[in-house]
Protein backbone atom coordinates (compact mmCIF):
# COMPACT_ATOMS: atom_id res chain seq x y z
CA UNK A 1 0.00 0.00 0.00
CA UNK A 2 1.16 3.19 -0.75
CA UNK A 3 2.77 5.50 1.57
CA UNK A 4 0.53 8.39 2.90
CA UNK A 5 3.25 11.56 3.93
CA UNK A 6 1.11 13.44 6.29
CA UNK A 7 2.73 15.01 9.03
CA UNK A 8 2.70 14.17 12.97
CA UNK A 9 3.77 16.25 15.67
CA UNK A 10 5.73 14.05 17.87
CA UNK A 11 5.97 13.86 21.48
CA UNK A 12 8.87 16.05 22.91
CA UNK A 13 10.73 12.64 24.12
CA UNK A 14 10.15 11.38 20.44
CA UNK A 15 11.36 14.47 18.73
CA UNK A 16 14.64 14.06 20.61
CA UNK A 17 15.31 10.51 19.88
CA UNK A 18 18.13 9.90 17.57
CA UNK A 19 17.79 7.95 14.29
CA UNK A 20 13.74 8.87 15.03
CA UNK A 21 11.68 10.30 12.11
CA UNK A 22 10.02 13.39 13.73
CA UNK A 23 7.36 12.82 10.37
CA UNK A 24 5.85 9.63 11.00
CA UNK A 25 3.11 8.73 8.38
CA UNK A 26 -0.05 7.31 8.70
CA UNK A 27 1.00 4.10 7.93
CA UNK A 28 3.74 3.96 10.64
CA UNK A 29 1.49 5.40 12.84
CA UNK A 30 -0.92 2.57 12.18
CA UNK A 31 2.00 0.28 12.39
CA UNK A 32 2.92 1.57 15.68
CA UNK A 33 -0.29 1.88 17.39
CA UNK A 34 -2.93 -1.07 16.07
CA UNK A 35 -1.77 -4.13 17.78
CA UNK A 36 -1.57 -2.51 20.97
CA UNK A 37 -5.00 -0.87 20.59
CA UNK A 38 -6.55 -3.84 19.10
CA UNK A 39 -5.31 -6.26 22.29
CA UNK A 40 -7.04 -3.55 24.66
CA UNK A 41 -10.29 -3.33 23.17
CA UNK A 42 -10.00 -7.45 22.79
CA UNK A 43 -9.85 -6.94 26.93
CA UNK A 44 -12.91 -4.42 26.96
CA UNK A 45 -15.10 -6.47 24.20
CA UNK A 46 -14.17 -9.65 24.95
CA UNK A 47 -14.64 -10.39 21.15
CA UNK A 48 -11.74 -10.32 18.17
CA UNK A 49 -14.43 -9.30 16.06
CA UNK A 50 -15.67 -6.09 17.68
CA UNK A 51 -12.01 -4.92 18.53
CA UNK A 52 -11.19 -4.87 15.46
CA UNK A 53 -13.75 -3.04 13.57
CA UNK A 54 -13.70 -0.54 16.61
CA UNK A 55 -9.46 -0.26 16.11
CA UNK A 56 -10.98 0.29 12.39
CA UNK A 57 -13.68 2.92 12.91
CA UNK A 58 -10.85 5.16 15.02
CA UNK A 59 -8.40 4.69 12.59
CA UNK A 60 -9.96 5.55 9.73
CA UNK A 61 -11.81 8.65 11.51
CA UNK A 62 -8.25 9.47 12.61
CA UNK A 63 -7.01 9.01 8.71
CA UNK A 64 -9.88 11.71 7.83
CA UNK A 65 -8.15 14.21 9.93
CA UNK A 66 -4.95 13.38 9.80
CA UNK A 67 -3.75 16.40 7.83
CA UNK A 68 -4.40 18.24 10.73
CA UNK A 69 -3.04 15.81 13.23
CA UNK A 70 -0.34 18.01 14.58
CA UNK A 71 -2.72 20.67 16.19
CA UNK A 72 -3.06 17.70 18.71
CA UNK A 73 -0.79 17.00 21.12
CA UNK A 74 -0.71 13.56 21.76
CA UNK A 75 -2.02 11.31 18.94
CA UNK A 76 -1.75 8.16 20.92
CA UNK A 77 -4.66 9.36 23.36
CA UNK A 78 -6.54 10.59 21.03
CA UNK A 79 -6.61 7.36 19.07
CA UNK A 80 -7.80 5.76 22.70
CA UNK A 81 -10.28 8.38 22.91
CA UNK A 82 -11.77 8.02 19.73
CA UNK A 83 -11.69 4.25 19.99
CA UNK A 84 -13.66 4.46 22.69
CA UNK A 85 -15.79 6.50 21.76
CA UNK A 86 -16.06 4.49 19.08
CA UNK A 87 -17.25 1.16 21.21
CA UNK A 88 -18.88 3.60 23.62
CA UNK A 89 -21.79 4.27 20.37
CA UNK A 90 -21.24 0.65 19.16
CA UNK A 91 -22.40 -0.58 22.51
CA UNK A 92 -25.44 2.01 22.92
CA UNK A 93 -26.40 0.96 19.38
CA UNK A 94 -26.13 -3.09 20.76
CA UNK A 95 -27.94 -1.97 23.90
CA UNK A 96 -31.22 -1.14 21.75
CA UNK A 97 -31.15 -3.68 19.31
CA UNK A 98 -31.08 -6.58 22.05
CA UNK A 99 -33.95 -4.74 24.23
CA UNK A 100 -35.75 -4.77 20.53
CA UNK A 101 -34.53 -8.58 19.96
CA UNK A 102 -37.47 -11.25 21.14
CA UNK A 103 -34.91 -13.31 22.81
CA UNK A 104 -33.60 -11.73 25.79
CA UNK A 105 -31.35 -14.23 26.62
CA UNK A 106 -28.46 -13.51 24.13
CA UNK A 107 -25.75 -11.46 25.18
CA UNK A 108 -22.75 -10.10 23.15
CA UNK A 109 -20.26 -10.00 25.82
CA UNK A 110 -18.35 -13.43 25.69
CA UNK A 111 -14.91 -14.44 24.84
CA UNK A 112 -14.16 -15.63 21.19
CA UNK A 113 -14.74 -19.58 21.41
CA UNK A 114 -11.67 -20.32 19.87
CA UNK A 115 -9.90 -18.72 22.48
CA UNK A 116 -8.85 -21.04 25.94
CA UNK A 117 -10.48 -19.38 28.98
CA UNK A 118 -8.35 -17.85 31.39
CA UNK A 119 -8.83 -16.96 35.05
CA UNK A 120 -8.70 -13.50 34.10
CA UNK A 121 -10.65 -13.68 31.14
CA UNK A 122 -12.94 -15.56 33.32
CA UNK A 123 -12.48 -12.55 35.91
CA UNK A 124 -13.00 -9.54 33.02
CA UNK A 125 -15.92 -11.36 31.50
CA UNK A 126 -17.69 -11.54 34.85
CA UNK A 127 -17.61 -7.33 34.81
CA UNK A 128 -20.12 -4.88 33.33
CA UNK A 129 -18.93 -3.46 29.74
CA UNK A 130 -18.17 -0.18 31.92
CA UNK A 131 -16.37 -1.79 34.52
CA UNK A 132 -13.87 -3.24 32.08
CA UNK A 133 -13.39 -0.04 29.89
CA UNK A 134 -12.56 1.98 33.42
CA UNK A 135 -10.06 -1.15 34.40
CA UNK A 136 -8.48 -1.04 31.33
CA UNK A 137 -8.30 2.64 30.47
CA UNK A 138 -6.98 2.92 33.89
CA UNK A 139 -4.64 0.30 35.29
CA UNK A 140 -3.53 -0.60 32.29
CA UNK A 141 -3.08 2.15 29.48
CA UNK A 142 -2.59 4.28 32.37
CA UNK A 143 -5.11 7.52 31.97
CA UNK A 144 -6.34 9.11 35.07
CA UNK A 145 -9.93 9.36 36.05
CA UNK A 146 -10.58 12.31 34.73
CA UNK A 147 -9.36 11.38 31.90
CA UNK A 148 -11.16 7.95 31.73
CA UNK A 149 -14.17 9.75 32.76
CA UNK A 150 -13.79 11.91 29.59
CA UNK A 151 -13.30 9.18 27.34
CA UNK A 152 -16.43 7.76 28.78
CA UNK A 153 -18.57 10.45 28.78
CA UNK A 154 -19.07 10.24 32.49
CA UNK A 155 -18.09 11.88 35.61
CA UNK A 156 -14.83 11.29 37.00
CA UNK A 157 -15.84 10.20 40.04
CA UNK A 158 -18.24 7.63 38.37
CA UNK A 159 -14.78 6.56 36.49
CA UNK A 160 -13.37 6.07 39.77
CA UNK A 161 -16.06 4.25 41.23
CA UNK A 162 -16.33 1.71 37.80
CA UNK A 163 -12.87 1.35 38.25
CA UNK A 164 -12.62 0.76 42.22
CA UNK A 165 -15.36 -1.82 41.08
CA UNK A 166 -13.77 -3.75 39.01
CA UNK A 167 -11.04 -4.18 40.54
CA UNK A 168 -12.56 -5.42 43.95
CA UNK A 169 -14.54 -8.15 42.08
CA UNK A 170 -11.68 -9.05 40.24
CA UNK A 171 -9.59 -9.43 42.99
CA UNK A 172 -12.41 -11.70 44.99
CA UNK A 173 -12.81 -13.69 41.80
CA UNK A 174 -8.63 -13.87 41.00
CA UNK A 175 -8.57 -14.90 44.62
CA UNK A 176 -10.93 -17.52 44.63
CA UNK A 177 -10.20 -19.60 41.51
CA UNK A 178 -6.05 -19.25 41.54
CA UNK A 179 -4.10 -21.74 42.81
CA UNK B 1 -3.77 -17.43 46.59
CA UNK B 2 -4.98 -14.60 49.35
CA UNK B 3 -7.41 -11.80 47.50
CA UNK B 4 -5.68 -9.25 49.52
CA UNK B 5 -2.12 -10.43 48.35
CA UNK B 6 -3.27 -10.08 44.55
CA UNK B 7 -1.15 -6.55 44.21
CA UNK B 8 -2.84 -4.02 41.70
CA UNK B 9 0.68 -4.24 39.67
CA UNK B 10 0.00 -8.09 39.66
CA UNK B 11 -3.49 -7.60 38.55
CA UNK B 12 -1.77 -4.90 35.34
CA UNK B 13 0.39 -7.47 34.73
CA UNK B 14 -2.24 -10.18 34.46
CA UNK B 15 -4.18 -7.78 32.46
CA UNK B 16 -0.86 -7.14 29.80
CA UNK B 17 -0.25 -11.09 29.42
CA UNK B 18 -4.19 -11.34 29.08
CA UNK B 19 -3.86 -9.01 26.25
CA UNK B 20 -0.81 -10.62 24.12
CA UNK B 21 -3.08 -13.83 23.80
CA UNK B 22 -4.77 -12.26 21.20
CA UNK B 23 -2.85 -10.52 17.68
CA UNK B 24 -4.27 -8.95 14.84
CA UNK B 25 -4.06 -10.79 12.04
CA UNK B 26 -1.91 -9.95 9.05
CA UNK B 27 -3.01 -7.14 6.14
CA UNK B 28 -5.18 -5.25 9.12
CA UNK B 29 -4.73 -1.96 7.58
CA UNK B 30 -5.53 -3.38 4.03
CA UNK B 31 -8.70 -4.63 5.57
CA UNK B 32 -8.97 -1.38 7.53
CA UNK B 33 -9.28 0.57 4.32
CA UNK B 34 -11.43 -1.85 2.46
CA UNK B 35 -13.92 -1.71 4.90
CA UNK B 36 -13.86 2.24 5.06
CA UNK B 37 -14.38 2.18 0.98
CA UNK B 38 -17.63 -0.54 1.72
CA UNK B 39 -19.07 1.79 4.40
CA UNK B 40 -18.31 4.68 2.04
CA UNK B 41 -20.44 2.98 -0.74
CA UNK B 42 -23.45 1.88 1.71
CA UNK B 43 -23.25 5.96 3.01
CA UNK B 44 -23.24 7.02 -1.11
CA UNK B 45 -25.89 4.00 -1.75
CA UNK B 46 -28.13 5.26 1.38
CA UNK B 47 -27.56 9.16 -0.04
CA UNK B 48 -28.92 8.27 -3.53
CA UNK B 49 -31.48 5.75 -2.88
CA UNK B 50 -33.24 8.77 -0.41
CA UNK B 51 -32.55 11.13 -2.82
CA UNK B 52 -34.18 9.23 -5.68
CA UNK B 53 -37.39 8.32 -3.01
CA UNK B 54 -37.66 12.21 -2.38
CA UNK B 55 -37.71 12.74 -6.19
CA UNK B 56 -40.38 9.92 -6.95
CA UNK B 57 -42.10 11.68 -4.14
CA UNK B 58 -42.18 14.75 -5.58
CA UNK B 59 -42.93 13.88 -9.30
CA UNK B 60 -45.92 11.52 -7.94
CA UNK B 61 -47.07 14.44 -5.89
CA UNK B 62 -46.43 17.28 -8.80
CA UNK B 63 -48.17 14.69 -11.12
CA UNK B 64 -50.82 13.65 -9.64
CA UNK B 65 -52.14 15.25 -6.55
CA UNK B 66 -51.32 19.11 -7.97
CA UNK B 67 -53.04 18.91 -11.34
CA UNK B 68 -56.17 16.81 -9.63
CA UNK B 69 -56.10 20.12 -7.34
CA UNK B 70 -56.75 22.29 -10.01
CA UNK B 71 -58.87 20.77 -12.27
CA UNK B 72 -61.06 22.27 -13.67
CA UNK B 73 -64.32 22.72 -12.07
CA UNK B 74 -67.01 21.17 -14.55
CA UNK B 75 -68.75 24.23 -16.44
CA UNK B 76 -72.14 25.18 -16.74
CA UNK B 77 -74.33 22.63 -18.86
CA UNK B 78 -74.56 24.75 -22.06
CA UNK B 79 -71.65 26.78 -22.82
CA UNK B 80 -71.14 29.13 -25.61
CA UNK B 81 -68.41 26.52 -27.21
CA UNK B 82 -70.72 23.53 -26.81
CA UNK B 83 -70.46 21.65 -29.75
CA UNK B 84 -68.39 20.25 -32.45
CA UNK B 85 -66.12 22.69 -34.41
CA UNK B 86 -63.40 21.97 -36.99
CA UNK B 87 -60.52 24.11 -38.77
CA UNK B 88 -59.02 23.00 -42.06
CA UNK B 89 -55.78 24.70 -42.97
CA UNK B 90 -52.52 23.30 -45.18
CA UNK B 91 -49.67 22.31 -43.87
CA UNK B 92 -47.49 25.41 -44.95
CA UNK B 93 -50.40 27.48 -42.43
CA UNK B 94 -49.51 25.15 -39.71
CA UNK B 95 -45.50 25.27 -39.97
CA UNK B 96 -46.10 29.25 -40.58
CA UNK B 97 -48.30 29.35 -37.31
CA UNK B 98 -44.98 27.39 -35.61
CA UNK B 99 -42.37 29.72 -36.81
CA UNK B 100 -44.57 33.30 -35.80
CA UNK B 101 -45.17 31.81 -32.59
CA UNK B 102 -42.34 31.70 -29.63
CA UNK B 103 -42.25 28.36 -29.02
CA UNK B 104 -39.67 25.99 -27.45
CA UNK B 105 -36.81 25.24 -30.09
CA UNK B 106 -36.18 22.10 -28.91
CA UNK B 107 -39.48 21.11 -29.19
CA UNK B 108 -40.19 22.38 -32.56
CA UNK B 109 -38.04 20.33 -33.59
CA UNK B 110 -39.43 17.38 -31.76
CA UNK B 111 -42.62 18.45 -33.23
CA UNK B 112 -41.11 18.88 -36.75
CA UNK B 113 -39.46 15.34 -36.99
CA UNK B 114 -43.27 13.89 -35.83
CA UNK B 115 -45.46 15.59 -38.10
CA UNK B 116 -42.44 15.08 -40.79
CA UNK B 117 -43.29 10.89 -40.01
CA UNK B 118 -46.96 11.86 -39.59
CA UNK B 119 -47.58 13.58 -42.91
CA UNK B 120 -45.41 10.81 -44.72
CA UNK B 121 -42.18 13.45 -45.26
CA UNK B 122 -38.52 12.34 -45.46
CA UNK B 123 -37.12 15.61 -44.44
CA UNK B 124 -37.56 15.36 -40.68
CA UNK B 125 -37.01 19.05 -40.75
CA UNK B 126 -39.82 19.70 -43.26
CA UNK B 127 -43.39 18.00 -42.52
CA UNK B 128 -44.83 19.38 -45.82
CA UNK B 129 -42.05 18.12 -47.75
CA UNK B 130 -44.64 15.22 -49.28
CA UNK B 131 -47.26 17.56 -49.80
CA UNK B 132 -49.93 16.59 -47.66
CA UNK B 133 -53.20 17.93 -48.77
CA UNK B 134 -55.18 20.26 -46.38
CA UNK B 135 -55.23 19.35 -42.20
CA UNK B 136 -58.39 18.87 -40.66
CA UNK B 137 -58.81 19.13 -36.87
CA UNK B 138 -61.93 18.19 -34.88
CA UNK B 139 -62.73 19.97 -31.46
CA UNK B 140 -65.67 18.55 -29.39
CA UNK B 141 -66.62 20.18 -26.67
CA UNK B 142 -69.29 18.77 -25.04
CA UNK B 143 -70.83 18.99 -20.47
CA UNK B 144 -67.19 20.32 -19.92
CA UNK B 145 -65.17 17.43 -21.73
CA UNK B 146 -62.39 18.33 -25.00
CA UNK B 147 -61.94 16.10 -27.21
CA UNK B 148 -59.30 16.90 -29.90
CA UNK B 149 -59.30 14.79 -33.36
CA UNK B 150 -55.89 15.41 -35.08
CA UNK B 151 -55.01 15.61 -38.79
CA UNK B 152 -54.76 13.70 -41.34
CA UNK B 153 -56.23 10.15 -39.82
CA UNK B 154 -59.02 12.00 -37.92
CA UNK B 155 -58.05 9.78 -34.61
CA UNK B 156 -58.51 11.01 -30.71
CA UNK B 157 -55.44 13.01 -29.73
CA UNK B 158 -56.69 14.78 -26.57
CA UNK B 159 -59.21 14.24 -24.20
CA UNK B 160 -59.46 16.66 -21.39
CA UNK B 161 -61.47 18.84 -19.33
CA UNK B 162 -62.36 22.60 -19.95
CA UNK B 163 -63.47 25.36 -18.44
CA UNK B 164 -64.61 28.93 -19.50
CA UNK B 165 -63.62 31.96 -17.38
CA UNK B 166 -64.74 35.04 -18.81
CA UNK B 167 -63.05 35.24 -22.63
CA UNK B 168 -60.64 32.50 -21.56
CA UNK B 169 -60.49 28.57 -21.10
CA UNK B 170 -58.78 26.71 -19.08
CA UNK B 171 -57.74 23.55 -20.49
CA UNK B 172 -56.63 20.20 -18.58
CA UNK B 173 -56.09 16.16 -19.14
CA UNK B 174 -54.67 15.16 -16.18
CA UNK B 175 -51.20 15.60 -17.15
CA UNK B 176 -51.61 13.46 -20.64
CA UNK B 177 -50.53 16.49 -22.41
CA UNK B 178 -50.33 19.21 -20.63
CA UNK B 179 -48.70 19.62 -17.17
CA UNK B 180 -51.71 21.65 -14.87
CA UNK B 181 -53.42 24.01 -16.98
CA UNK B 182 -53.21 25.42 -20.20
CA UNK B 183 -55.19 29.15 -20.49
CA UNK B 184 -56.52 30.20 -23.94
CA UNK B 185 -58.28 32.87 -25.14
CA UNK B 186 -61.17 32.68 -27.37
CA UNK B 187 -63.16 34.40 -29.06
CA UNK B 188 -66.41 33.90 -31.16
CA UNK B 189 -68.39 35.32 -33.94
CA UNK B 190 -70.31 35.00 -37.16
CA UNK B 191 -70.40 31.35 -36.59
CA UNK B 192 -66.21 30.75 -36.12
CA UNK B 193 -64.29 30.59 -33.50
CA UNK B 194 -60.49 31.68 -32.96
CA UNK B 195 -57.95 30.11 -30.58
CA UNK B 196 -54.75 32.23 -29.17
CA UNK B 197 -52.68 29.58 -26.72
CA UNK B 198 -51.57 31.94 -23.73
CA UNK B 199 -48.49 31.78 -21.62
CA UNK B 200 -46.75 27.95 -21.72
CA UNK B 201 -49.24 27.29 -24.02
CA UNK B 202 -48.36 29.32 -26.49
CA UNK B 203 -44.94 27.94 -26.45
CA UNK B 204 -46.47 24.13 -27.37
CA UNK B 205 -45.79 23.14 -30.66
CA UNK B 206 -47.73 20.47 -30.92
CA UNK B 207 -51.03 22.73 -29.26
CA UNK B 208 -49.67 26.23 -31.56
CA UNK B 209 -50.01 23.79 -34.86
CA UNK B 210 -53.68 22.83 -33.61
CA UNK B 211 -55.15 25.10 -32.17
CA UNK B 212 -53.75 28.39 -34.06
CA UNK B 213 -53.16 27.62 -37.68
CA UNK B 214 -56.53 28.05 -38.77
CA UNK B 215 -60.24 29.64 -38.06
CA UNK B 216 -62.76 26.69 -36.36
CA UNK B 217 -66.02 26.44 -37.57
CA UNK B 218 -69.02 25.13 -35.71
CA UNK B 219 -70.20 22.06 -37.67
Amino acid sequence: MAQRPLRIVPKPAEQAAPGRSVTPTFDEFFAAESEDLFRRLWLVTRNRHEAEEVMQDAFLSMFERWDRMDEVDDPKAYLYRTAFNAWKRRSRRASRALRLATFPGSHRDDVDAADARTVIGEALARLTPRQRAAVVLTELIGFSSEEAGEILGIRPVTARVLTSQARAAMREYLGDHDE
Amino acid sequence: VNTSEITMSDLRERLERESVRVSLAPNAQDRMFERGERLDRRRRAGTIAFGLALLVGLIVVVGTTLPRAQEPAAPSPTDALEGRWTATFTCEEMVRAIEHADVNPQLEKFWRRDQARVLGSDDPNDPCAADPPPLTYAFAFHDGRLQIFDAPTGSEGFDGRYELDGDVMKVSDEGNNIVGIYRVAYRLGGGTLSLDLLGRAGRDPFFVGAWESGEFRRT
